[in-house]
């Protein structure tokens, strides 16, 4: 079990790439995050799963800024 | 009142569409995407749904592709201002609604107008072919016409652009939930939709759906993230939707998918249609009315139908009708370049336009109205 945060700029890219690792078996849930490195609040996909997160999401063409895994 | 003004606005919603904006403003009253809180979020996971759903509807590829506007002439707005820049060509139909018109104008781009054709859509495509120049960026026309009534063939024109590798966007105000489209099918890059329209969603609502990037934005501001940066994000539809959207309002966008879906578009435009025909066939062979297109051929024609009383200026036709409780548009409609192409710069015409609520029994009302020798009588008195 792998566990990842993955920080969009959009809420709609955080729905979007929640509801695909939902699809792939992740449990999901997004946050709305503080201020980080000074750039204002942002949108995290908090998942826990098998398999690859950042692979899955970039085969779904889901823009993040960020991912960390955890 | 009789209202056959749909092309404007259709007139009557749908109950579901006014529950779903009395919900809206009851329980989502909270900005979405901006605060952390539950209620703000559940608005956000609401405004998201409706995107989907819209993406679904038009075979667009991805709910991120859809963007909430205030109506269809900013969604277009938003495309030509968006995509093209100096050196830019751009080719129109020969119907162009000012949606279209007013802002080429402003911008000053060199366009070329390809002329359509009521009959014979092999014309029509070849009409955009012959216009197509080197610096030729984007195809944009009307779905179909809001004085005429006419389909443009715009399966046939998306294939054009892909194999000249030029962008397509459709205006569809009158075609959106009238006809089927599919953009991933179509070739369709941008899609303007006026959702008051076919979708019946409130005024003051509209929808862009753009499969290609837009460079230029039209306005920027707060999108609720990254506040500490003054750029606009990357990405739609949070590029293209600045400040605090109509929540309410795509609530009832929601809402008028689901009805339309419900009933079925095929559904629809034949009701439709029967209507449109049946109008046409009273009203063909009166000595008085001039009609300005062939038979409304299925598929070849949405519901819209404009006609004159001969002699008599559409808006005083209009009025007389309005008095006798009868709503239709009389003049130029937005639309000069097609009262250019039927010659009626100087009378306009009276447009009928049918949506899902309008009956035979109203239809049979108009022409006898029309027909009547009063009616013609105070028309005239009218225009002394």
């Amino acid at each position: 079990m792998r566990s990842f945060k993955i920080k969009t700029e959009t809420v709609t890219y955080a729905i979007k790439g929640r509801e695909i690792l939902r699809k792939n078996g992740f449990e999901a849930r997004i946050e709305k995050s503080g201020s980080q490195n000074g750039r204002g609040c942002s949108y995290v996909i908090e998942a826990s799963g098998s398999g690859t997160a950042e692979t899955i999401l970039r085969k779904a063409g889901i823009k993040f800024s960020e991912i960390e895994e955890i | 009142m009789i209202y056959f003004d749909n092309a404007a606005t259709t007139g009557k919603k749908p109950q579901s569409v006014i529950k779903a904006v009395d919900d809206a403003l009851k329980f989502l009253s909270a900005n979405p995407g901006r605060s952390g809180h539950e209620l703000s979020a559940k608005t956000a996971e609401k405004i998201f749904e409706v995107r989907q759903k819209t993406a679904d509807f038009f075979g667009a590829s991805g709910p991120e592709n859809v963007v909430f506007t205030l109506n269809c002439t900013h969604s277009i707005n938003c495309v030509l201002k968006g995509v093209l820049n100096k050196g830019d060509h751009v080719i129109v139909s020969s119907l162009e609604h000012n949606a279209v018109m007013r802002p080429l104008k402003k911008m000053k781009v060199p366009f070329d107008m390809a002329r359509v054709s009521l009959e014979n859509d092999d014309e029509t495509v070849m009409e955009f072919a012959k216009k197509i120049r080197p610096n030729t960026k984007l195809i944009l026309t009307t779905g179909a016409s809001n004085v005429l009534g006419k389909i443009l063939p715009i399966k046939r024109i998306g294939e054009l652009c892909k194999k000249r590798g030029i962008l397509f966007a459709v205006d569809a105000a009158q075609s959106a939930g009238v006809i089927p489209i599919n953009m991933q099918e179509m070739g369709i890059d941008y899609l303007c939709i006026a959702s008051h329209k076919g979708l019946y969603a409130p005024m003051g609502t509209g929808i862009l759906i753009a499969e290609k990037p837009i460079e230029n934005t039209l306005i920027e501001g707060g999108t609720g993230t990254n506040s500490i940066e003054l750029f606009q994000p990357r990405f739609l539809p949070e590029r293209m939707e600045s400040g605090t959207v109509n929540v309410s309002g795509i609530m009832g966008i929601g809402a008028g998918i689901d009805y339309v879906k419900e009933i079925g578009l095929e559904r629809l435009y034949n009701h439709e249609m029967n209507l449109t025909e049946m109008l046409y066939d009273r009203l063909k062979n009166n000595p008085e009315i001039e009609l300005y297109t062939p038979w409304p051929k299925r598929a070849l024609y949405a519901p819209v139908l404009s006609l004159n009383l001969k002699e008599i200026p559409s808006e005083k036709t209009a009025m007389v009708l309005s008095a006798n409780g009868i709503a239709v548009r009389g003049g130029l409609h937005c639309s000069p370049m097609a009262h250019k192409q039927i010659e009626t710069l100087e009378t306009g015409c009276v447009r009928v336009s049918f949506a899902t609520f309008n009956t035979e029994t109203e239809v049979k009302r108009f022409l006898n109205v029309i027909s009547d020798k009063n009616f013609l009588k105070n028309l005239k008195k009218a225009i002394e």
